[in-house]
């Protein structure tokens, strides 16, 4: 109460009766834990509460609310069936597969008067489910399937570089799996910037969709696995193709603990290190493009500046979309919401593809995922490496 | 445990019913429990306080999303007939319980009837479908390079449909004028599924506006489905300016001077002492607020002219701040989400009145807030303004008394402000509507007009089918 944001508490309370100050203050000292659930909860109950009593200011911006068109998903409502579960007055399957329904973008934390993500509110209310055995069917399905193969999809390439080198580059499960030749043109261009990348010899998902379906004990061994093969590959730098496994290792892991002894960077980042350095030439690409900000790069790692710079050096004419850097729009394919609400996935990428062809028919984006969605509607869409392995070519 | 529902009734809808419906509305059906508990609300403020206790106010039966007017047609036609009560529904951002289906059966929710049809550029006029987010709606002008003008707080959460539906004002609308100001047509479906449509035409000598009948109808009449309003090029210029003055009647003479010399700044807001050390930080002031817009020259006339007589009426020139403190704060609500959990009850109660008896009538709902045991927060402020009166929008919060339910709590305090503000000549809304919690004061704001009223409810409604419970005037939970 000495906080002096609270001084219009203290001169309000200065007018009413004295059986009415002490009992305000009794309840503004102590009420707070009146409608916690009776057991503890993993998810942060203060902020489910906060955000379900929330008029919904930031459901006008979230992509699952307008593809899926149903305010059971909107934000706060979703916090508010979250409540429900947590304290046990609703336990359905309908209401807890909604839990799942977030492509994780972090739109809602631009508009928020609190700062929160509803995914990592989310996160909390699943990891409950889980330890319920309430979880819905596919995320159990993933999560076996990442204990079996250590990695979301079948892989088409494998790990090929050496052990160790100046640099550990970790493609992850999109590249391997959909996209092998992004994981060509980063060793490419890499070399030629005179760099050795090293490779592990068995590279294992990053654990996101672990931690984010609630699996946080499995995710925890991920991080502690990844931990060590990062220290066995003795490389200082580890470059990551995806910005959701640069956001892992980079600042989940530390936030639970588990600190890796190198530096971590997405791709953009590194390249547009070598661009500043002046190890890539400049290019001469043709060609318009429109630049899609990945969420998880732009909004949760704050990296929007590196790939326009290495756009620029590459010659290559790039647009703006009105919706971007970090008011961009998900792609869809975040937070594992193709495994549990595919079609709502699909018009997600639909309506971002839209947007985005009102600025160029050619996109390029800095995230294997995002590609993935855009490429698998018929787009013509490219990851930043490319186009720099493509400049080297034509230069 | 369980959760309740307040307003309890027996389901509505038969499946056989649901079936039908089902086939008529190929955008979706749902009768999932979740989603009926999410639509068992709007944003009324005592119902959070149910939700934290465990209750929900009202199950719908189920929820329906049509894409087309002939849809929303077919929807009522059919609860029509199986005399199945119908709940508009458009972003659920209603501060009154007027969305809540007390009696169950279908909401329709409108928001996939999301489009801008058409921009009238010569006209300065755009169509665009009922359903659409306020926001989206303001981006998408503002991208093709107008303003609608209608900046609500509730602008992120609210609809164009429930903006037209409670008469509701933004806070841009000294300037701009509330939202029946600014819709030149409408196209709606009427309780008994005929399909009104005006013409887009700046004005008629035709007999009376029938169709502005469903501007505030709440619900209660039909389902507004698409209209026309005004648009205005994106302003050139913005001007920031404020003042402080000791007492609330020198901000409050000083902007009745404004306006009668014919000036219209977009934004003005007055705030309290309470208010102004609430939000400003800043003790035994009264904070105002002024920010004009449009053409840059005449900005910068109204800003002096503005200035000019504030400092008259004895205010002192606070600068641009206070007003980018606004800009960068209007939006952030917080106060439910900060003290609900705490035990307290809070709401927001706005209502208008002449100038003559403005200055008495804030005064007696502050003392009428105040003499409710419980009451720790009871301030206002005045937002919206015009040449012959004034919107107060007043505040309160507080720990209902251990004996006594919290509505009770909350109802008293209600009342309080309602009976004030009719002894005083005032009107008991000037914005959020009637809803539930004002039903029962509308024989007494409306008088006589209230049986003309339900005699056109009859007329359009005989069935009684569209948000029954509402404006009814005597409802009690």
């Amino acid at each position: 109460m000495s906080d002096k944001k609270y001084a219009w508490v203290r001169d309000a309370l200065s007018h009413v009766p004295l059986t009415t100050k002490a009992r305000a203050l009794k309840h503004f000292l102590m009420g707070k834990n009146e409608y916690l659930p009776a057991k503890k909860t993993r998810a942060d109950m203060d902020e489910v509460i906060k955000c379900a009593l929330c008029p919904n200011m930031c459901k006008f911006d979230c992509p699952v609310l307008a593809a899926a068109a149903t305010d059971a998903v909107s934000p706060s409502g979703k916090a508010r069936l979250a409540y429900f579960l947590e304290t046990e007055a609703l336990a359905t399957d309908d209401a807890a597969l909604l839990m799942y329904a977030c492509c994780s973008c972090d739109a809602c934390r631009e508009w928020c008067p609190f700062d929160f993500s509803v995914a990592d509110i989310l996160q909390g209310v699943r990891a409950d489910l889980v330890d319920r055995h309430r979880e819905p069917e596919a995320a159990r399905e993933t999560r076996q399937r990442l204990e079996e193969q250590h990695s979301l999809h079948q892989r088409q390439v494998e790990p090929a570089g050496p052990p160790t080198g100046d640099l550990l580059y970790f493609m992850g499960c999109e590249v391997s799996a959909r996209h092998p030749e992004i994981a060509r043109d980063t060793r490419t261009v890499l070399e030629a910037a005179g760099v050795t990348p090293a490779m592990l010899p068995q590279e294992w998902c990053c654990g996101a969709p672990l931690l984010s379906m609630g699996y946080v004990d499995d995710f925890l061994d991920v991080a502690r696995h990844q931990a060590r093969a990062v220290e066995s590959s003795r490389c200082s730098t580890v470059v990551c193709s995806c910005p959701t496994c640069t956001y892992m290792l980079r600042v989940m892991y530390p936030r639970h603990g588990i600190s890796l002894p190198a530096q971590v960077l997405h791709s953009s980042e590194y390249l547009a290190r070598l661009v500043q350095e002046e190890r890539l030439p400049a290019g001469a690409v043709d060609g318009p493009c429109v630049y899609h900000d990945p969420c998880t790069l732009a909004r949760k790692l704050g990296v929007m500046d590196p790939p326009r710079q290495v756009l620029h050096r590459m010659g290559m004419d790039v647009r703006e979309s009105p919706f971007n850097r970090e008011h961009t729009q998900c792609c869809g394919r975040g937070g594992s919401l193709p495994s549990f609400f595919p079609k709502v996935a699909d018009a997600i990428t639909e309506a971002r593809l839209q947007e985005l062809h009102r600025t160029a028919p050619c996109i390029v984006t800095a995230c294997p995922t995002c590609k993935s969605a855009f490429s698998g509607q018929g787009a013509e869409a490219y990851d930043l490496v490319q186009v720099v392995r493509r400049a080297l070519e034509e230069a | 445990m369980a959760y309740d529902t307040v307003y309890s009734h027996s389901p509505r809808a038969t499946p056989d019913f649901i079936e039908r419906l089902k086939a008529l509305v190929p955008g979706g059906l749902s009768v999932s429990e979740a989603e009926r508990i999410i639509y068992a609300r709007d944003y009324w403020p005592i119902s959070l306080r149910w939700y934290l206790e465990g209750k929900v106010p009202s199950l719908p039966d189920c929820i329906v999303w049509p894409e087309t007017t002939q849809q929303v047609k077919a929807v009522i036609d059919l609860a029509n007939g199986e005399r199945v009560p119908v709940v508009p529904y458009g972003e659920g951002s209603g501060v009154v319980g007027g969305a809540v289906p007390i009696r169950g059966g279908v909401v329709v929710d409108m928001r996939k009837m999301n489009a801008v049809v058409d921009i009238d550029d010569a006209g300065l006029m755009v169509r665009v479908q009922a359903g659409i987010n306020g926001m989206n709606l303001e981006r998408y002008l503002n991208r093709a390079g107008y303003t609608l003008g209608h900046i609500p707080q509730s602008l992120y959460c609210s609809s164009l449909g429930g903006w037209m539906a409670c008469r509701a004002a933004g806070q841009f609308s000294t300037k701009y004028g509330k939202i029946e100001d600014m819709v030149v047509a409408l196209e709606a479906v009427l309780a008994d599924g005929t399909v009104i449509d005006s013409k887009p035409v700046p004005r008629s000598s035709t007999g009376p506006q029938v169709e502005r009948l469903l501007l505030g109808s709440e619900g209660t009449l039909g389902i507004i489905t698409e209209a026309t309003l005004k648009i205005w090029p994106y302003p050139e210029k913005r001007a920031l300016a404020s003042f402080t003055f000791d007492t609330l009647d020198q901000p409050l003479e000083a902007v009745r001077r404004i306006l009668r010399k014919n000036l219209y700044p977009a934004v003005v807001r007055i705030y309290d002492q309470h208010e102004t050390l609430r939000h400003f930080g800043l003790k035994g002031q009264c904070m105002l607020i002024l920010l004009m817009e449009g053409d840059a020259d005449l900005v910068e006339l109204e800003r002096e002219a503005a200035g000019r007589l504030c400092v008259q009426e004895g205010g002192e020139e606070r600068g641009e701040e206070p007003v980018k403190h606004w800009l960068d704060t209007r939006f952030n609500v917080r106060e439910s989400s900060e003290f609900m959990p705490r035990g307290f009850i809070f709401d927001t109660v706005e209502i208008s009145v002449g100038w003559r008896r403005a200055l008495e009538t804030y005064r007696a709902v502050i003392e009428g807030m105040r003499s409710v045991d419980g009451v720790v927060v009871a301030s206002g402020h005045a937002s919206h303004f015009y040449p012959q009166g004034v919107c107060f929008y007043f505040t309160f919060g507080g720990i209902p008394p251990k004996k006594g339910s919290p509505f009770a709590f909350y109802e008293a305090v209600w009342d309080a402000i309602m009976q004030a503000t009719v002894d005083h000549g005032g009107s008991i809304s000037h914005h959020h509507g009637i809803g539930l919690i004002r039903d029962k004061w509308l024989p007494r704001e409306m008088g006589d007009r209230l049986a003309l009223l339900q005699a056109v409810k009859r007329a359009v409604d005989p069935h009684h089918i569209m948000n029954p419970g509402k404006m009814e005037g005597g409802h009690e939970r």
